[in-house]
């Protein structure tokens, strides 16, 4: 058939109706012709109108697929016949077709299209690494200059842009407030590539010397502060004193740096390295390979190196590229593909149980299908309509499998960790979802579908017919229905140990000694307007502050650190320089008062805690850790040793020659992440560098949530421009950033295990009972040959036993190659981990017995006098 | 006897090509033209039976070998016409030879030895 002709039959089935009452006339025009020729009294008929349009109807109409439909049909007829089985195989695949398919569009979204930007694949970071430090931090913000010379590499990037972080404080109403206000170059909406809902965007015009200063407000800021009103356009905000007008606001999706407003800025030469420095993002020329673009880019680096040396640029160093979108997804990347692979097993569970099912009416139906043939059905035949009912169950699953994906994907949604893929991600069913869901629909109708055509119908009509479709023996049932038996444990078993070891995981994990007691301690932000950003003035806040929060009840300690502990301190380079021996390491340090160890009951091991005049006259001194002591001074007293850090003398407000004599030393607390070993850290006093925000750490007596308020409060009646933010308890800080992603990923592991478990276990039951039904008149000739029925109960269980015993042992072997992708997921356990693997063992054994036991019962109750009299 | 009484009917398969024949004769026709036609030119002896001249019709502009207009006849009655197209020209050029083969050794072997 050609495609033309295919088109013509398309037409006329669209307008068959017109199309036979044109025939009609035609061939009535025919008759009248005729008449008028021989006369009235035409000896001859002209014939049956509505046999002719038959006739014509036959061979415009598609036969091949008016069969299909009629196969179509009477598979639905057979479905409804027996509900009980189709109810059952509906939902066994409703729920692998829709786990499947939430699984995949949190995937879809988060992974494969986390941000609204154009072209978004192609947008990368540059990342210098230091490589004379031998563990050095990657530094991603750049200097004006260095991200004009960057700029420069047209060979390397289609476009370069620019993005400091910056605060700005809004003055609106009288009192100012502080907003997220990151600048952007101008060029910034262009190569984003997302057009705004209202107004226009910024263009390197609204920069140019002379233009009037403008900003992009975001969505979310619009809808909150101006209350989603179009005449915003046009107003001014008057920022950090210098008033802007806003041209344009952004869609919501588009959540670029988590501004509330974005301000165009134009960079150039003579801010030298003064702050602000930028975080730079280029479009990768196409067709360049980042292994080539990485070796432009070093080849440039190279060449500007000298002008910043020796502040920005070391003797060794490595340039490259860091893709934009996998740096934001690849924390939850790994787990959400373990899951997708879990959720893949599951499927192949369903269909397996699905293909047993079919398997065991197969069976049934034995007679049937035999009748048929003999009637003259041919093979082909009978295949395709048996291969029309595996599609309606699967249509019919993949229906009830969207409304499942569609509840699935809003729980998911709901305990996917928040804080570790882009907020700018929506992850929702979309059209390359639902047709991912069509493609495993049409797989698993082909797979469940064929099993049994492939088991079940390997055999004689003639002994269909004569036995009348009973069969002495169920053994006969055969190899395909066991061998899915077999699959379906050892998927399991695989599914049961990658839940039993992230849960074991996470156990372990939570059991990690912090170092500290993050119980009863609530943190808050303190962000202080550019009014005060001189470090006299911080401090004064400070102290008022702290010495405010202390008169209300129920608080026992208050410190004040510059960084979120136990987290938070910055990198550096530690250098101490004894009279024995110079030595360097890569460490970290905080800014803090004297009270955020006893705040955070972190014991004193040696020496003492810095004294108010300490934190007044800025002395140079610092507490160390254990572990910078066992680093640098291993045999030494550390008391009265200097110690170098580095990254203060760079700092926008620097501190020139930063050593300090070393006065104390506090226990080791997990400083770098709850997996990661303690690193050397250094604690100064905070007023040695203002850094424009604090952190205020309360420890209370109760329930340290109910003084939220309170502290926000205190902070606004010293002054009120001051912008308290992230309130949170210790505890609930390290729930988000250590447990939420393993915990994420053990519930959706359990879950999907626990239901892989259910899957085998109807499977199983479904099977025995399947086949205690077929062997019915075995049992009754065994007990009526003297057999007991514990024997006849032991031969139906032992027999499952066996398969599930061989399932076990191929999913131990499966899971020894399967679980190792989990590996690095893990902490403090072993992927084979024996409690894990023999507990999973156990869990199946039972399930098994349990399936086998209660089918078992029937075979028990045949009544051996019946049988004897059937035969 | 008139010669009408002896009419034969088509042997199957060759209906097509003597529609597309008659076609090809004249520019646009009718079904009841195209019958007439057919029936004429082979001196009556050919009956074109209207139950398998229009299913035939359609199966051809099923094909794409003719195209079908509605317009007038000269006694300002409703009908179909057909045409030939440029497929329908191949494909009677291919039958007609085909036939000629096929009937060329059909004589043979009926050829009296």
């Amino acid at each position: 058939m050609t495609a033309g002709e295919l088109w013509r039959r398309l037409c006329f089935l669209l307008r068959r109706k017109q199309r036979l009452r044109e025939l009609e006339e035609e061939m009535r025009l025919h008759e009248q012709l005729r008449r008028e020729q021989i006369g009235s009294s035409a000896s001859r008929q002209f014939g049956n109108f509505t046999s002719f349009k038959e006739s014509v109807w036959d061979f415009w109409s598609f036969n091949a697929l008016e069969n299909v439909w009629r196969d179509l049909r009477f598979g639905f007829r057979t479905l409804t016949s027996t509900p009980g089985f189709t109810i059952i195989a509906v939902l066994t695949l409703a729920l692998g077709i829709g786990a499947t398919t939430a699984m995949f569009s949190v995937i879809d979204n988060v992974m494969l299209e986390p941000f609204p930007y154009a072209d978004q694949h192609r947008i990368y970071s540059v990342v210098f690494h230091d490589l004379s430090s031998n563990e050095a931090g990657d530094r991603t913000m750049f200097p004006a200059p260095e991200l004009l010379d960057y700029q420069q590499a047209k060979h390397v990037f289609t476009d370069v842009m620019g993005v400091g972080i910056s605060r700005a404080s809004w003055i609106t109403g009288g009192a100012p407030e502080s907003i997220n206000a990151p600048l952007v170059t101008a060029n910034a909406f262009q190569f984003l590539g997302v057009d705004p809902i209202l107004g226009r965007y910024a263009t390197p015009d609204d920069t140019k010397p002379g233009a009037s200063p403008v900003c992009v407000m975001s969505y979310a800021f619009w809808k909150s502060r101006f209350s989603g009103n179009s005449d915003v356009l046009g107003k001014t905000l008057v920022l950090d004193g210098l008033p802007r007008t806003v041209i344009g606001v952004m869609p919501e999706r588009f959540g670029f740096w988590s501004a509330d407003v974005w301000l165009p800025t134009t960079i150039n030469r003579a801010t030298q390295l003064l702050p602000p420095w930028y975080y730079l993002l280029g479009r990768l020329r196409p067709g360049l390979s980042t292994k080539d673009a990485n070796h432009e880019l070093q080849m440039l680096a190279e060449r500007i190196a000298p002008s910043y040396r020796p502040n920005l640029y070391t003797n060794h160093f490595e340039v490259r590229l860091q893709s934009f979108a996998d740096a934001a997804t690849q924390s939850v990347g790994r787990t959400l593909y373990s899951l997708l692979a879990a959720v893949g097993l599951l499927l192949l569970i369903a269909c397996a149980n699905v293909a047993n099912l079919l398997l065991a009416r197969a069976g049934t139906r034995k007679r049937e299908l035999a009748v048929r043939t003999s009637l003259g059905a041919g093979w082909a035949r009978i295949l395709r309509q048996l291969f029309m009912e595996s599609a309606v169950l699967a249509v019919l699953g993949a229906g009830v499998g969207c409304a499942v994906a569609w509840s699935g994907l809003r729980l998911l949604v709901a305990i996917l960790p928040s804080e570790t893929f882009p907020d700018e991600a929506v992850i929702g069913l979309n059209l390359r979802v639902l047709l991912a869901t069509v493609a495993v629909t049409v797989g698993t109708a082909l797979f469940f579908g064929l099993i049994p055509l492939l088991g079940g119908l390997r055999q004689d009509i003639n002994d269909a017919l004569k036995s009348g479709g009973r069969q002495l023996s169920g053994f006969g049932r055969g190899q395909t229905s066991s061998l899915l038996i077999v699959c379906e444990v050892a998927v399991s078993l695989v599914l049961l140990c990658a839940a039993g070891v992230t849960i074991r995981s996470f156990l372990l994990e939570r059991q990690i000694q912090l170092g500290l007691s993050p119980t009863h301690v609530l943190s808050a932000q303190v962000f202080l307007t550019k009014n005060r950003r001189s470090v006299e003035q911080q401090t004064r806040f400070m102290r008022e502050f702290t010495a405010g929060l202390r008169t209300i009840t129920g608080v026992q300690d208050v410190a004040t650190t510059t960084d979120f502990l136990p987290f938070g301190g910055a990198t550096t380079e530690l250098t101490s320089s004894t009279n024995i021996h110079t030595g360097q390491a890569e460490g970290q340090f905080a800014l803090v008062d004297p009270d955020i160890f006893h705040t955070l009951k972190v014991p004193l091991n040696r020496g003492r805690n810095f004294t108010e005049t300490d934190i007044t006259g800025k002395h140079m001194v610092a507490i160390v850790n254990q572990s910078l002591v066992k680093k640098f001074f291993p045999d030494l007293d550390p008391i009265g040793q200097h110690i170098d850090i580095g990254t203060l003398a760079h700092l926008p407000q620097p501190v020139p020659n930063p050593r300090f004599e070393i006065v104390g030393v506090v226990a080791d607390f997990k400083n770098r992440g709850i997996r990661h070993p303690v690193s050397p850290e250094a604690y100064i006093p905070y007023t040695v560098s203002g850094l424009g925000g604090f952190e205020v750490m309360v420890r209370t007596a109760g329930n340290p949530e109910i003084l939220s308020r309170t502290i926000e409060k205190e902070a606004l009646i010293l002054d009120a421009s001051t912008v308290v933010r992230h309130i949170r308890t210790v505890e609930e800080a390290l729930e988000a950033e250590v447990y939420a992603k393993p915990r994420f990923g053990l519930r959706i592991f359990a879950v999907f295990a626990a239901l892989g478990v259910l899957l085998v276990s109807t499977g199983l039951y479904s099977v025995t009972a399947y086949t205690v039904s077929q062997r019915k008149r075995e049992m009754g000739i065994r007990l009526a040959l003297g057999a007991t029925r514990r024997d006849v109960q032991a031969l139906v269980i032992g027999r499952e036993m066996r398969f599930v015993a061989i399932g076990i042992v191929a999913g131990l072997v499966l899971s020894f190659a399967a679980l190792q992708a989990l590996a690095s997921q893990l902490w403090g356990i072993s992927t084979h981990d024996p409690i894990t693997l023999g507990s999973v063992v156990l869990i199946l054994l039972v399930v098994g017995a349990c399936a086998s036991y209660v089918p078992s019962l029937t075979a028990t109750r045949v009544d051996p006098a019946e049988t004897l009299r059937a035969e | 006897m008139p010669p009408h009484t002896t009419r034969d009917e088509i042997p199957p398969g060759t209906l097509d090509m003597l529609i597309l024949r008659t076609l090809q004769a004249h520019e646009q026709l009718h079904g009841f033209e195209i019958a007439s036609s057919i029936q004429q030119r082979s001196a009556h002896v050919l009956r074109v039976d209207e139950g398998s001249l229009y299913p035939a019709l359609q199966r051809i502009l099923l094909k794409g070998w003719v195209s079908a207009e509605w317009g007038k006849t000269s006694e300002n009655r409703r009908a179909r016409y057909y045409r030939l197209t440029r497929d329908g020209r191949k494909h009677l050029e291919e039958e007609v030879a085909r036939y000629a083969r096929v009937s060329a050794a059909i004589q043979q072997i009926l050829q009296p030895a």
